[in-house]
């Protein structure tokens, strides 16, 4: 078959036209997208205004408690992870279907990378974060419960776990073995849902880009 | 006149681009249901936007790639059993001749590479290698050197072609 007659039989193909009527076209259009970016922007705006709002408890808690360290320490953290949640909401907003194929695939690619690496960072921050809390409640409460800047007196009752490790070396030691494999179970995790897509996107940039000057 | 007539219009002057295009790449009927209306619901979204400085059925192209090479799935054995389900079914009917040959071409263009397929398709619509490199954002003389390697591919994939 040469390639006018390949052209022909295509183009001759009314088999694959799909016919929309009126109904149709509303029910569609009054569907939500099932796009990856659509998902990705309900996400990112879900989290950008929790984490307003989580700011704004935290840092009215620690000011209410005249944690002033702490609070000097979370209200700069808290401020740029709110700039970097509008910033990357702002860029998946930006993203157009219409642009051509090669820039919309690296939009997304970069997106989609941005989006997976905001979670290995906020699970860097978030599971030490954790592992200190439970530190300072178990280490204060063990040896000083006057002393911790979190742990309120009136929070302590006699039946309050405690850490009664004896040895300070095997209790970090095994806090440090559950971070690691906490992080690399969530990293799986992320990976398992985001990151065969990342991978897919970029093969298919790299192919295109083959042989570009 | 309503913007959603109006649409609807644009939508009946473009579903042979966008029909084909969702086709090539699903691997399935409830997949190309899904890819279609996905379709569909983007240029919607962008319908306002779209001021003419491209032709229409570059700027249909080009949304209706972006949504089928964005959201691919990976469904290789569903692929293999529907399309030659399809395909016997037609042979065994002994159905006009033609559709059996376009069901040939279909099982043909899905074994392609996702994007070798995007170029492919944008030939057989008989797009210039000048539009399909703006389509697709890649330079003139690439998209020669890829049409002709992804060509030679194809006839070889397309059984008695």
């Amino acid at each position: 078959m040469d390639d006018n007659e390949l052209k022909a039989l295509w183009q001759s193909d009314e088999t694959s036209t799909k016919q929309v009527n009126d109904n149709e076209l509303e029910r569609m259009l009054e569907n939500k997208s099932a796009g990856i970016l659509e998902k990705i922007q309900k996400i990112v705006k879900i989290e950008h205004y929790s984490n307003i709002v989580a700011a704004v408890v935290l840092i009215a808690y620690l000011l209410y408690q005249q944690i002033w360290l702490y609070a000097a320490i979370a209200t700069p953290i808290m401020l740029l992870v709110i700039f970097y949640y509008k910033n990357l909401y702002n860029k998946v907003l930006n993203i157009s279907y219409a642009d051509n194929v090669l820039e919309h695939l690296k939009m997304c690619y970069s997106t989609l990378k941005d989006f997976k690496k905001r979670y290995i960072i906020g699970l860097c921050i978030v599971v030490p974060f954790s592992y200190y809390l439970g530190y300072e409640i178990g280490f204060f409460i063990t040896q000083d419960p006057t002393s911790s800047p979190i742990v309120q007196n009136d929070t302590i009752s006699d039946n309050t776990p405690i850490i009664t490790s004896e040895s300070p070396v095997n209790f970090i030691i095994t806090n440090l073995i559950t971070f690691a494999i906490s992080i690399v179970i969530i990293y799986f995790i992320f990976d398992l849902l985001y990151g065969k897509k990342i991978r897919a996107i970029k093969k298919m940039i790299d192919t295109l880009q083959e042989n570009e000057e | 006149m309503p913007q959603q007539k109006i649409f609807k219009l644009f939508i009946d002057q473009h579903t042979s681009i966008i029909s084909k295009i969702c086709r090539a790449y699903s691997n399935d009927d409830q997949e190309f249901e899904d890819y279609f209306q996905e379709v569909t619901l983007q240029l919607w979204k962008s319908f306002n936007t779209f001021r003419g400085e491209s032709k229409a059925s570059t700027w249909v192209y080009r949304i209706a790639l972006n949504v089928c090479l964005s959201q691919i799935r990976k469904r290789k054995k569903r692929i293999k059993t529907t399309v030659l389900e399809h395909t016997q079914i037609k042979d065994e009917g002994n159905n006009n001749e033609r559709e059996v040959q376009i069901a040939n071409l279909y099982v043909a263009i899905k074994k392609i590479k996702e994007t070798d397929r995007a170029l492919i398709l944008l030939y057989l619509e008989d797009k210039s290698y000048k539009e399909i490199a703006e389509i697709m954002g890649l330079t003139v003389s690439n998209v020669g050197a890829k049409i002709n390697r992804i060509k030679t591919q194809l006839k070889k994939l397309i059984p008695y072609g």
